[in-house]
């Protein structure tokens, strides 16, 4: 016995997409109708952790007893407006970052400065023709000089497309 | 990259402990269940793949992408999940962890391919 699929968003904060049926065998089938990848897992999972599911990938559970959550995250970056740093930078030093160019940049413009881990995001304040940029607040972490400062244009969201049902 | 079992080419076997261990590699080439040998990623460049994972031990396996080692999927003794790809998206790595003890899993793969 199933249910009709129910389409949800997914968003930054971890939320249940599915509930075991408390009889019979329960099964679901989750896809995940994008645009972002959505970290499937237990309570609390977080970008990063649990299980990667891609847009338009699906995960089926047969036998699925336990509940699943859902998280969906990280930032769009723009392809074009990108910059380097020509300094290294050091964690509360200062407001002001030199760089290669400002070419698209602009104050309240939200950047994420380095890559992976070691990224930061920060928002413009001001921006020089040194060439340099000026943020709201002193960077939290280091960055090497050539770090790379992107433009962020939105946050990722998922989708997911859940069937459930028990047997 | 380990082997197949001999009796099973469709099937790996694994261990899983309360350390992270991996039960799906990214790169290499598998048999998949119907005799087919699959190359990874290759084979995602232009069909969707399934991974199925089947927990046959005897406590909650957690599965997890990439190199993460918490909160994953549960599977308890005897549950499954089965992963389907879509073209051109690689699939990451898969590994398994469990809470405490010791459970075995068996690791198989299906290209859409070789079912159509």
């Amino acid at each position: 016995m199933g249910s009709a699929p129910v389409t949800m968003p997914v968003g930054p904060a971890s939320a249940q997409v599915y509930a075991p049926a408390p009889v019979g065998k329960p099964h679901a089938v989750i896809h995940n109708s994008g645009p972002g990848i959505v970290y499937l897992g237990q309570s609390g999972v977080t970008q990063g952790q649990g299980l990667p599911l891609r847009a338009k990938e699906t995960v089926e559970l047969p036998n699925g007893v336990d509940a699943i959550y859902a998280v969906c995250g990280g930032l769009i970056l723009s392809g074009t407006v990108t910059t380097t740093t020509t300094a290294a930078i050091t964690h509360g030093a200062s407001t002001t970052v030199a760089v290669t160019a400002i070419t698209g940049f602009a104050a309240k413009q939200v950047v994420q400065v380095g890559a992976g881990t070691a990224a930061e995001t920060l928002t413009i304040s001001s921006t020089s023709t040194a060439p340099s940029v000026t943020f709201t607040s002193k960077p939290v972490l280091d960055h090497v000089s050539g770090a790379a400062m992107t433009l962020v244009t939105g946050a990722a969201a998922g989708t997911l497309r859940v069937s459930t049902g028990s047997a | 990259m380990p082997s197949f079992a001999n009796d099973n080419p469709a099937l790996q076997v694994f261990s899983v402990t309360t350390a992270s261990k991996q039960i799906f590699f990214s790169t290499g080439t598998y048999t998949d269940i119907y005799g087919n040998s699959v190359t990874v990623p290759a084979a995602f460049a232009a069909n969707a793949v399934a991974i199925t994972v089947t927990n046959v031990g005897t406590v909650t396996v957690d599965i997890m992408g990439g190199t993460a080692t918490t909160n994953g999927i549960p599977l308890a003794p005897g549950a499954q999940l089965t992963w389907v790809s879509t073209p051109a998206n690689p699939i990451t790595t898969l590994h398994g962890i469990t809470a405490s003890g010791t459970t075995t899993v068996e690791v198989a793969l299906v290209s859409v391919q070789s079912v159509m």
